[in-house]
């Protein structure tokens, strides 16, 4: 691109100064949704991350290629031998494991808050680039961080939905107007439903807000829905305030 | 002078915490606090309550029974044990001072038999690399020998582990795993875990228990692996807020600029 703009200057060092003007103009245009990511802040976040995963990854492979060399040799004949020497060796049911408080739950594919009218699907989502949690494409999506608890177990599991997009209001829009008892349900795609009663609703600064409370490790089993509020800051390109629904599995 | 200085003081510390310490303990700040749950080990002693603090924290855990998390604040607490059902009265089986420290998970397992019962604190780490799964093994018989484990005629994962101790975690690609619990330093298998399933962004703990190796069980303790993001999720585009500077100037540059250019261009190449 910058070739041919130079090249075009070559022949007209006016034309240059214009064409600056414009790449300025669109450049000024573009930041506020990439610059958000790039604070310097965030940047060394991401660095860490990055740093972490990349020894994790190392220890992963080294026992990758352990369990590799352990599954080619010949099992059947392995087992046979073990067996045959074996004896007194309690035998042999595969162990159910037991679930921790924070492994149960259920995977949610729906969500319905009938106080709001809103009943829409739900996917996994995961986490940025940057770090932070990832969202649905759409405004009629809601996610589910799957990096953290499933609904139903013991923790913070957390939806987020998007309050507008681009031309209007979308699923999460009128989140605000949930009070405390209002119920919750999601339900997997076996068609096993939990229910969640509202407890409190907090919005914080987007840059502030407390993550450990929300998505961090509790006793209770709690569903926490999130979407966006306050006014749009263009220059961010972003909300200036997170909405936190908090909701408690509902007591049979 | 004295006095007023005391006042003062008092009224900023109220004021502190009125403004500070009033939500943090309205709401449980989890970073600030440890999550505790208990493992019943001792293959001989009874169904225990067992209370934190003087409070009735666990009722009725019985032998490989494990609880779900319990959110402490940061620092000492006293932990009792008593038999099941007597309403924390009168002697407790064992009473220990347990230290945690805020942000962390740890299971604390009551082992050993009944007459040399302890209290053994261990931290889980319930993170994993996303879609790999993470094991370790506890060695909780106390009289079972050293053990390795590893595959069914394979190599050991875990060597040499003793009464009492819990490895670090491995990290491994989820499957089934064909594991055995063998005597340490030879092949003779202890108890076959054939077809242990271990899935992934899951944590496990496999736990020997029982009184000895010929009593020898496991108690598979299966978490899920967590991670929290850094940020927020970005739920808004602003199709529907008030916006705190306009869109429309600034489309109106990107339009105005855009068609500029075309015009630009579209003379460039006419020129040449």
């Amino acid at each position: 691109m910058q070739h041919s703009f130079s090249a075009a200057a070559l022949r007209n060092s006016k034309k240059l100064l214009f064409f600056l003007s414009i790449l300025l103009l669109s450049a000024c245009s573009t930041t506020p949704d990439e610059s958000s990511p790039a604070s310097p802040e965030n940047a060394a976040e991401t660095t860490g991350i990055n740093e972490e995963e990349s020894t994790l990854e190392e220890t992963a492979l080294e026992t990758e290629v352990e369990s590799t060399e352990n599954s080619t040799e010949p099992e059947a004949a392995a087992q046979t031998e073990t067996e045959a020497e074996t004896t007194p060796v309690t035998q042999a049911e595969p162990i159910e494991p037991v679930l921790g408080g924070s492994a149960g739950g259920i995977i949610p594919v729906t969500l319905s808050i009938p106080a709001i009218d809103v009943e829409g699907p739900v996917l996994p989502v995961g986490l940025e680039e940057d770090g932070a949690m990832e969202v649905p494409e759409t405004g009629d999506d809601i996610g589910w961080f799957e990096r953290g608890v499933k609904p139903g177990a013991q923790g913070n599991a957390v939806l987020a939905g998007h309050v507008d997009d681009l031309t209007g209001p979308a699923i999460f829009f009128d989140l605000e107007k949930l009070e405390a008892g209002d119920e919750i349900t999601v339900t997997s795609a076996d068609g096993e439903s939990l229910t969640f009663v509202v407890t409190h609703k907090e919005a914080y600064p987007y840059q502030d807000a407390p993550i450990d409370e929300v998505f961090g490790a509790t006793s209770s089993r709690r569903l926490n829905l999130i979407t966006c509020t306050g006014e749009f800051d263009r220059d961010a390109g972003t909300h200036r305030e997170r909405l936190v629904v908090f909701t408690e599995l509902k007591q049979e | 002078m004295k006095k007023i200085h005391v006042l003062m003081y008092a009224m900023i510390a109220l004021l502190m915490f009125g403004l500070v310490g009033t939500p943090a303990f309205a709401d449980d700040h989890s970073g600030d606090n440890a999550m505790v749950r208990v493992l019943h080990a001792s293959p001989d002693a009874p169904e225990v309550d067992v209370y934190v603090n003087g409070d009735a924290a666990v009722e009725g855990a019985a032998f490989k029974d494990i609880t779900d998390y319990l959110e402490l604040p940061a620092g000492d607490h006293d932990v009792a044990i008593f038999p099941a059902g007597e309403g924390g009265e009168g002697d407790p089986v064992l009473e220990e001072t347990v230290t945690v420290e805020g942000g962390m998970h740890y299971t604390v397992a009551a082992t050993n038999t009944l007459d040399s019962l302890t209290l053994e604190a261990f931290a889980d780490d319930n993170s994993v690399t996303e879609g790999m799964t993470k094991v370790r093994v506890g060695h909780m018989s106390p009289g079972a020998p050293a053990v390795d484990v590893g595959l069914v005629g394979g190599d050991s994962l875990f060597e040499g582990a003793e009464f009492f101790a819990v490895t670090d975690y491995m990290e491994l690609d989820p499957a089934s795993y064909d594991l055995e619990i063998r005597a340490a330093g030879t092949e003779d298998a202890v108890l076959d875990l054939s077809g242990t399933q271990l899935d992934a962004d899951m944590v496990y703990s496999v736990y020997a228990v029982g009184a000895d190796a010929e009593s020898l069980e496991v108690v598979v303790v299966a978490d899920q692996a967590g991670d929290m993001p850094s940020e927020m999720p970005q739920t808004g585009m602003g199709g529907a807020s008030q916006s705190g500077n306009g869109l429309l100037p600034i489309a109106l540059t990107v339009l105005a600029g855009g068609l500029v250019a075309a015009l630009f261009l579209r003379r460039r190449t006419a020129e040449q």
